[in-house]
């Protein structure tokens, strides 16, 4: 077969791999956009803040529970931890992925149930949607948050039963991954600027 | 030509500067030293984080791409090698 000045054979067509899986580039265009979402839901509580009178928290409102949701903070970057190590297992092929990747759905789904728990007694202690500032800042920005956990935890489930099945490749494990490391890190930023 | 580039030009000045008389944002105004800080904290931070988002995924995209270059070729497979039948090019 004759060979181009290239020395690659004709009619085979040069192709280049894509930089990044398509799934990975969509997520990521997604991620951006969340987190400017994000950033202007706590660029707007900053400033909603700063202009409360009487100080901030406001007073006559519930304390929010700050060691409790510490504790449930480290859940939630352990949950991180355990989706990193279940790729690093992945990658190896390792039968570790399967018990690290249910480790850190276990650990969100944790996160979710301990938030919800948190919510009923905020809201039995009279702290609602409605009831002031500090209300509808929490719940829109928590809830938020909460509803993309939830997304996130709909996700890793998925993916835990195309590992079941064998059938897991890394263009869909990267995506769910990317959206995953995304809930982690920002809600770190979300409890440093509503719970303390 | 030139009329017309000069006119929006002087257009899209005009509304820059209008822009800043317009004090659409209740805390450009504020009598509060902690709002006003605020509000040019986020604003830099609004300003920042697209461009902090765009300029890293640029510079990672560069990177992947020197990367992808500088990786030795995949040689091609027998298997396409091969003669393709009767519309084959090779034969």
């Amino acid at each position: 077969m004759p060979d181009d000045a290239l020395g690659r054979p004709y009619g085979v067509p040069a192709r280049r791999a894509p930089v990044l899986p398509n799934g990975v580039l969509g997520m990521l265009i997604f991620v951006a956009t969340e987190i400017m979402f994000f950033s202007g839901l706590i660029s707007a509580f900053v400033i909603g803040k700063s202009n409360a009178v009487g100080g901030w928290p406001p007073p006559g409102q519930p304390r929010l529970p700050v060691e409790e949701t510490a504790l449930n903070t480290a859940a939630l970057l352990a949950s991180g931890v355990a989706l990193y190590f279940a790729n690093r297992a992945f990658k190896k092929s390792s039968p570790n992925t399967k018990r690290l990747l249910l480790l850190a759905i276990g650990l969100g789904g944790f996160f979710v149930l301990f938030q919800g728990a948190e919510w009923v007694a905020l809201i039995r202690e009279g702290l609602t949607l409605t009831s002031g500032q500090l209300g509808g800042f929490f719940y829109l920005l928590v809830g938020s948050h909460a509803l993309h956990v939830v997304a996130g935890f709909i996700i890793l489930l998925y993916t835990y039963r195309r590992l079941s099945e064998g059938n897991l490749d890394r263009f869909t494990f990267w995506p769910a991954q990317i959206f995953w490391y995304f809930v982690v890190g920002v809600w770190p930023v979300l409890y440093w600027q509503v719970y303390l | 030509m030139r009329l017309t580039r000069l006119c929006a030009s002087a257009l899209l000045l005009w509304a820059a500067w209008a822009a800043d008389l317009a004090y659409a944002c209740p805390s450009c105004a504020s009598p509060l030293e902690e709002n006003r800080q605020a509000f040019v904290d986020t604003t830099i931070f609004l300003t920042l984080v697209p461009l902090m988002m765009m300029g890293g995924f640029i510079w990672w995209v560069r990177r992947r791409i020197r990367a992808m270059d500088e990786a030795p070729e995949i040689p091609v497979p027998e298997s396409l090698l091969r003669d393709a039948g009767r519309f084959s090019k090779g034969g």
